[in-house]
């Protein structure tokens, strides 16, 4: 037996007031509630706004839309909650039982519909409704599993089925966030003091992060990296990055006066073309890959405490919006030499 | 009239002694009426169907009269009926006149029957 707490809503379709009047009777005797319509098309009007519907005895023939295609159209539309479908009709062949049942109907019954048979019809019904409803139910546990680690238009597009995700990305803007000395801090502060105020700092980082509508790609040790124009395309993405960027520096600086040991955090920033996608086959990582990436760390590296370090490409899309200071020219690891500027 | 077929055989239908076996809670009359009530007009759109010879209105009317028949255990209506909207789907309508006006005896048969059992006109 089913453990719902409430008995479900059923669908009685038939254009024969006698016939909706009798099984009325009869679901009402079951403790279900029913509703009533004389035609396809007031039925689909119901289930549209009735979401508690999801069991319906729908009579064949119908004036307009017909019960075996009022039964294929619930299978087609209906999404958001599995609705049994029986025929319950007064053809009675068995070319006309598979014909309904091809239609997307889910069960048959002949009329007048025997109680019992009527009932444990109902039963098998419910069993497939608990099925469902649990199966959602863990489909939805697993979404949000998926959205917590990947962005929610990667995880989308993973759910339809796409397993590999390999973008090429025209511009964005990479950042790396890195905590000034935090290897020798680690020496001197209680492990679990240490790792206190590295969440708290991480979650305040997540939080202006999403506020800001940017996209954390993962944080590595006591660094951050962030992204901004992935995976979906942003036309400001230099500008939002850098705004990201005196967001967590302001606070970092908040923060820090009330953590163990004072603390500021190093910032590069590089805008570019990057590839974009998921790895991992048993744990997912989204994750950006290019010299756009490398030489947001590499900038990083060489910014001072508290400072934020932007490459060329992304100083002219800032323009004059942010006041920057030429800080010369660096030649990363691995890079030609590179103007460099400093914000603020 | 069928002999085979009874006039009005509610024992058919299992939903009316499953849930008011004693007819205490007055379903089956409720339901009845409701249906004697109805039926000259139903029988009326089914002779209006076959003045016109329109096969596929004469099948809808023909249907619905076996449905309803059916959710009531008019078994000999059920019949007639069923015959109609079978012959009207086989596009053979040369009985169709003699097997209206069984019809029409037999509903009213059944109309007196339903009347006789659970009350007259003034209940509808």
């Amino acid at each position: 037996m089913i453990s719902e707490t409430r008995p479900h809503t059923v669908l009685v379709v038939d254009d024969d007031e006698v016939a909706r009047m009798l099984l009325e009777q009869a679901l009402d005797s079951m403790g279900y509630r029913t509703v009533l319509a004389g035609s396809a098309e007031s039925a689909w009007d119901l289930l549209q706004c009735n979401h508690d519907i999801c069991f319906a005895c729908i009579d064949w023939m119908l004036p307009g839309m017909s019960g075996p295609e009022l039964c294929g159209r619930i299978k087609q539309e209906i999404r958001d909650r599995y609705v049994h479908t029986v025929m319950v009709t007064s053809k009675a062949a068995r070319e006309d039982l598979i014909a309904a049942i091809e239609s997307g109907a889910d069960d048959f019954l002949s009329k007048p519909p025997d109680m019992g048979e009527l009932l444990c019809r109902i039963h098998a019904g419910e069993r497939v409704i608990q099925y469902d409803k649990s199966l959602r139910a863990e489909s939805e546990k697993t979404d949000r599993l998926l959205e917590s680690i990947l962005p929610a238009s990667i995880a989308q597009r993973m759910k339809k089925g796409e397993m590999r995700i390999a973008d090429h990305i025209d511009e964005c803007s990479v950042m790396f966030v890195d905590i000034c000395g935090f290897t020798a801090t680690c020496m001197r502060v209680e492990a679990e003091e240490l790792i206190a105020e590295l969440e708290r700092l991480f979650n305040f980082f997540d939080d202006r992060i999403q506020r800001r509508g940017v996209e954390k790609i993962k944080s590595i040790g006591d660094a951050y990296l962030i992204a901004a124009g992935v995976p979906e395309p942003d036309p400001e993405h230099a500008v939002h990055l850098v705004e990201t960027a005196l967001d967590l520096n302001r606070g970092v600086r908040e923060l820090g006066e009330a953590f163990s040991q004072p603390i500021r955090v190093r910032t590069g920033i590089a805008s570019g073309p990057v590839v974009a996608g998921v790895i991992g086959r048993k744990r997912f990582i989204y994750d950006v890959w290019g010299p756009t990436v490398n030489l947001a760390n590499r900038l990083e590296s060489m910014a001072p405490e508290g400072g934020i370090l932007v490459d060329a490409r992304h100083r002219e899309l800032l323009g004059d919006r942010f006041p920057l200071r030429a800080r010369g020219t660096v030649t990363p690891k691995g890079f030609r030499p590179q103007a460099v500027w400093e914000l603020g | 009239m069928n002999p085979t077929e009874p006039v009005l055989d509610i024992s058919s239908v299992s939903v009316f002694a499953a849930i008011d076996p004693d007819g205490s809670r007055g379903i089956a009359r409720k339901v009845l009426l409701k249906f004697a009530e109805g039926l000259p007009d139903r029988v009326q759109a089914l002779v209006e169907a076959a003045d016109r010879r329109d096969p596929i209105a004469i099948q809808v009317a023909g249907h619905g009269l076996v449905s309803g028949a059916l959710s009531v255990g008019a078994r000999a209506l059920h019949v007639r009926a069923a015959a109609i909207e079978r012959a009207a789907t086989d596009g053979n309508l040369t009985e169709l006149v003699e097997q209206l006006a069984e019809l029409q005896h037999c509903a009213a048969e059944t109309r007196k029957a339903i009347i006789a059992r659970f009350g007259g006109a003034g209940d509808f």
